[in-house]
């Protein structure tokens, strides 16, 4: 074999690694694997380490290349450290000769490690770790391997460079993203998020057939807490009424803040009406408790609109359009009611009927095409219903 | 050719484009290591953009009119590269059979002073997305250890074209996300200073604002902005109340 194929292949591998998922893994993976086919040694590992000695990861090619690389961190002293801290190679290659290691020198070689070789990741000034190149039997590497193997070791760290440019990219990203996409008060959802996670679950509904459903939730008299005890008060409220809407929410489900007192959930992958209707119910439960604020306590409700999907209905923001609607019938209808729709597939409707009922049961609505594309109209008799009281409410 | 001075090249190329290297560094970095490994007069990397063929860069401006002339005519060892996906191997210049192909290039190239020539394709996952060309000024027999070098370095580089896009794409994302929240954070401080000058509530302050903005055919942001660092008042308009429909009517 010629040994300057084998090491021109491993150059043009690590650049392979550049997309992965993993990158920082994956080269040194490589490393560590390939290396020991390329150098008369029987193990290699690399540990790489932050500035303040700490170990941050390693990788070897065998469990007792690993063993070498964890006495140098239990021990704290070894080549590696010696490489990592000066930024030069160290070259060990009997154990037996060298006293600078009164306890990892004894326990490598206790552990089957009769020469070392170290040699330190680095990029100018930076360090970010060593490899090690460990014999079975004392022996000297040529020059020339101790050159090549230094090569590896910095290619290498140029490769975990870039891995650390792009994760503090992906980083930065996100961290705007998150904060982009939710609201600062109650670090809830916002808006955006909420309708990202709309498209999302149309896109996931045509796929599955999987069923989705929205409840806008928003608090009666919330305009009357802001003017009598001021926005401070207000915001205090709305932030009670996150942390007690966060509560009830089934795992998976987007809860956001869409402006000011108005609260929507989002729930992907529904198995029947029954399991909207029973978190609707959990959502009212919040408010059974006054909220207590800097010594007031505050009797709220909150009107409800609740939309559901059918099978076979693509979910768009028509959803959350038409929960919006009932929970405006809920407001109408005196505030801390409930009012639901149901959107069913239109392969099973022929045209467009309208059956609306008091909230506990449903408005059920069959959403044929629509030549006009408006929405058809709600058969009045079933929404303004000011007596439907179905979820008790306590008044304001 | 030796395998370490190829071991060398590969490696002073990793190591110059470590940190996040741009594409247009990625690509100096692969010419500048080409043409030193090979010893060549020069060298040059074109692109795919949309269905041409683009010039991008070339190690020494004797090659560009060159290069732009296969731009043009959209024919030369670099477009047969990556249409065929095959390396291309031009011994001479002046008597090679492929040249018949393109006779305008052969000509122009070899009264530039070229004779030999390599063009190579840079491949990505989705196919080919450009080529890279050596030029020497004598004719060359290009062995097969050149070839081999010539490849492996467009691979690697090609590899770090992507991660440098990828890289590129992920940044302008935070950019855009920053810019949006700084739009959103202005908004929401607009919001408050004209609900205080102008007593209004939050929500009819977000009205007024939105309608200043649409009339005006300017960015939300913009009036915002202006609300917030200048100062300016909006004009209300008794026709139009800002509040739209009263949701907490009941409170």
């Amino acid at each position: 074999m010629e040994p300057d194929d084998g090491l021109a292949g491993l150059l043009v591998d690590f650049s392979r690694t550049m997309l992965t998922e993993f990158p920082v893994q994956d080269v040194l993976d490589k490393l560590v694997t390939r290396v020991v086919d390329l150098f008369p040694v029987t193990g290699a590992g690399v540990t790489l380490l932050r500035p303040d000695l700490s170990r941050e990861y390693v990788a070897a090619s065998s469990a007792a290349a690993e063993q070498i690389e964890e006495l140098q961190i239990e021990h704290r002293e070894g080549p590696c450290r010696l490489a990592f801290m000066t930024g030069d190679a160290v070259a060990v290659p009997d154990l037996r000769a060298v006293r600078a290691y009164p306890v990892f020198g004894p326990a490598a070689m206790a552990a089957g490690t009769a020469a070392i070789f170290s040699f330190p990741l680095r990029h100018g000034a930076i360090r970010l770790g060593a490899l090690d190149l460990s014999r079975d039997t004392p022996g000297q590497l040529t020059p020339d391997q101790l050159e090549a193997a230094q090569t590896l070791a910095d290619v290498a760290a140029a490769y975990l460079l870039n891995a650390q440019v792009r994760s503090q990219t992906q980083q930065e990203a996100e961290a705007y993203r998150e904060r982009a996409l939710h609201d600062p008060l109650t670090g809830l959802a916002n808006r955006a998020l909420l309708f990202e996670r709309i498209e999302h679950a149309a896109a996931q509904a045509t796929r599955t057939d999987a069923r989705s459903a929205v409840i806008f939730a928003d608090l009666d008299g919330f305009k009357a807490v802001n003017d009598r005890y001021g926005h401070a008060v207000g915001d205090q409220l709305l932030v009670g009424v996150a942390r007690r809407l966060s509560g009830v929410v089934r795992p998976g489900d987007t809860l956001a803040r869409v402006s000011g007192d108005e609260f929507v959930v989002l729930c992907e992958g529904v198995g029947s009406p029954d399991e909207v209707m029973s978190l609707a119910r959990r959502i009212k439960a919040t408010f059974d408790r006054p909220f207590e604020l800097n010594g007031l306590t505050l009797h709220m409700t909150a009107s409800l609109g609740i939309a559901h999907s059918g099978p076979n209905l693509p979910l768009s923001g028509d959803l959350l359009r038409e929960a919006d609607a009932a929970m405006y019938r809920a407001k109408r209808a005196g505030g801390g009611v409930s009012q639901a729709v149901i959107l069913t597939d239109a392969e099973t409707a022929g045209r467009a009927r309208f059956v609306a009922k008091p909230a506990e049961s449903y408005t059920k609505k069959c959403s044929a095409p629509d030549p006009g594309g408006a929405s058809p109209a709600p058969d009045p008799g079933g929404i303004h219903q000011p007596q439907a009281q179905p979820f008790q409410s306590s008044g304001c | 050719m030796d395998g370490t001075p190829l071991v060398d090249a590969l490696s002073r190329f990793a190591r110059n484009v470590a940190k996040g290297s741009g594409s247009t560094d990625v690509l100096h970095e692969l010419m500048a290591q080409v043409t030193e490994l090979l010893v060549l007069c020069g060298a040059a990397v074109c692109l795919v953009d949309g269905r041409r063929l683009r010039f991008v860069s070339a190690s020494v401006a004797f090659l560009e009119d060159l290069e732009r002339l296969q731009e043009r005519q959209q024919v030369g060892p670099s477009a047969t590269a990556v249409h065929t996906r095959q390396v291309v191997s031009i011994p001479d210049l002046a008597t090679a059979s492929q040249a018949a192909d393109w006779p305008d290039f052969a000509e122009a190239a070899v009264q530039a002073g070229v004779r030999a020539m390599v063009a190579v394709a840079l491949k990505a996952e989705g196919g080919p997305i450009g080529a890279l060309s050596l030029y020497s000024c004598q004719p060359r027999a290009w062995s097969p250890a050149d070839l081999r070098a010539a490849i492996l370095l467009t691979e690697v580089a090609a590899s770090h074209l992507a991660f440098a896009k990828a890289l590129e794409e992920q940044r302008r994302a935070g950019e855009r996300l920053q810019e949006a929240l700084a739009s959103r954070i202005v908004i929401e401080q607009a919001k408050g200073v004209l609900a205080t000058t102008h007593g209004l509530t939050i929500d009819e302050a977000f009205a007024l604002l939105r309608k200043h903005a649409r009339d005006r055919n300017a960015r939300l942001r913009d009036v915002a902005a202006a609300v917030v660092d200048l100062g300016v008042r909006l004009q209300l308009s008794a026709a139009d109340p800002a509040g739209a429909e009263d949701v907490e009517g009941n409170g």
